[in-house]
């Protein structure tokens, strides 16, 4: 056997070692858990404002997703939103890999667990109303945002989506108006048992109606507002 | 290990956050096991080993206290070597080792379940195929087989050695066990291993 632990201790000396402090681990540790809890957060933002997407185009576009051919569908994806959860799950099951046991767990194992995590606190922000804040946060703040993203303020007139938007050219009856939309196109809109929160029905006046297309030039509306 | 060792290291390495001698001690009893499982691994000179061995204990002194207290350890201890050794396959280039002698009995064993090879074929022959078979496993395949058969850890251990999870190191064993049969077997019946076919 050789004199190893002399040697060891000579070059201990020699580079004047000593060991780390407790605390300097700890805290390298408390990064990774800071990290993790971090994108577990940012995920479920990212989680609250896709619920909140999805809700707003189903409530404002008057058709759900199941009803509406796939590009449609496509197009009113929030894949910035999308793209940001994969990314925060990503940066935890990464970031928990890293602490001292995180080895122990697979890659897919931690990614699920990552996911499921910021699924269920992505569904309570929502139910708090993070995601609409969020977006409307962002909306006001971030102008390259709205330009990515596509909600119902963001769609003055997107009769596909259910958001007619133009002038009354015609009142045919209290539940039949005709409506000439921004693009220059003409409607027939069907209002019974919709919610009228204009105070007269009358020509010339700007309105925005919610509900959704019946036609090529048809729309029945669930709710008819002033336009500002 | 058994548990009283273990509370004994503990308290060793609890000495040596203040006291470089009862590092010393440390060093000393786990000189010899690391020793064998750095050999294993280099197919280099002693001095080699010893300049391995030296680092692993030096930066295993720096970092003690990043040992968790609650598991054993040498598995702690062998991760830090396997690190090193890793490091300096790396840095020079070099082949791990072959693995031989008695290594080259016992992981035969492991090869054939058991079975005597003796009786199988010829002792000088098989090593010479068992080294042939070796060399061409992929290092995971080959680190899991020697941490399980020549140093005999449990796949805990070898799960913490490694850092990766339980079920992968069970994984890896078994794959290993039967790529190396595979790469064996065909040596054994005069066709030629390759890298290509034992990794299929």
């Amino acid at each position: 056997m050789t004199e190893l632990h002399k040697k060891v201790l000579e070059e201990i000396g020699k580079r004047q070692l000593a060991p780390r402090p407790y605390a300097y681990f700890l805290a390298k540790r408390s990064v990774f858990w800071a990290f993790a809890m971090l994108s577990v957060a940012l995920g479920a933002l990212s989680t609250a404002v896709i619920f909140f997407a999805v809700h707003d185009q189903m409530t404002t576009g008057g058709r759900g997703f199941d009803e509406m051919p796939l590009d449609d569908v496509l197009a009113y994806m929030p894949y910035v939103w999308i793209i940001s959860l994969g990314a925060f799950v990503a940066s935890a099951a990464y970031s928990v890999r890293r602490t001292r046991r995180g080895y122990r767990f697979g890659t897919a194992k931690l990614t699920f667990a990552a996911l499921g995590a910021s699924l269920v606190l992505g569904a309570l922000l929502y139910a708090a109303g993070a995601g609409s804040a969020t977006h409307a946060f962002l909306t006001r703040n971030l102008p390259i945002y709205d330009q990515l993203t596509r909600s119902s303020e963001s769609r003055p007139n997107a009769p596909d989506a259910g958001f007619l938007a133009g002038r009354i050219i015609a009142v045919d009856s209290p539940n039949r108006i005709k409506v000439l939309d921004f693009d220059g196109q003409t409607w027939i809109v069907d209002l019974t048992g919709a919610e009228i929160q204009v105070g007269n029905l009358l020509a010339d006046e700007d309105v925005a109606v919610e509900g959704r297309r019946t036609g090529a030039a048809e729309f029945r509306g669930r709710l008819i507002r002033d336009w500002d | 290990m058994p548990e009283e060792q273990e509370h004994a290291v503990r308290q060793l390495v609890d000495a040596a956050l203040t006291d470089a001698k009862a590092y010393a001690m440390l060093v000393r009893r786990f000189e010899a096991p690391l020793h064998r499982y750095v050999g294993r691994l280099l197919d280099h000179s002693r001095a080699d080993i010893d300049d391995v061995l030296q680092e692993t204990f030096l930066k295993a002194y720096v970092n003690l206290n990043d040992y968790d207290r609650r598991r054993a350890f040498s598995p702690w201890l062998y991760r830090i070597a396997h690190n090193e050794a890793m490091n300096a396959l790396r840095g020079r280039r070099r082949e791990p080792a072959a693995i031989a002698g008695e290594d080259a009995d016992r992981l035969l064993a492991a090869l054939t379940d058991g079975q005597d090879p003796q009786h199988a074929i010829d002792a000088e022959r098989r090593l010479q195929q068992l080294h042939a078979a070796i060399a061409v496993l992929e290092p995971r395949y080959r680190d899991a087989l020697v941490l399980r058969y020549l140093e005999e850890l449990s796949y805990e251990e070898i799960s913490d050695v490694l850092e990766i999870p339980m079920g992968t190191v069970a994984t890896l064993i078994n794959r290993g066990k039967s790529r190396l049969r595979q790469a064996f077997d065909g040596l054994v019946s005069g066709a030629a291993p390759s890298a290509s076919e034992s990794d299929r």
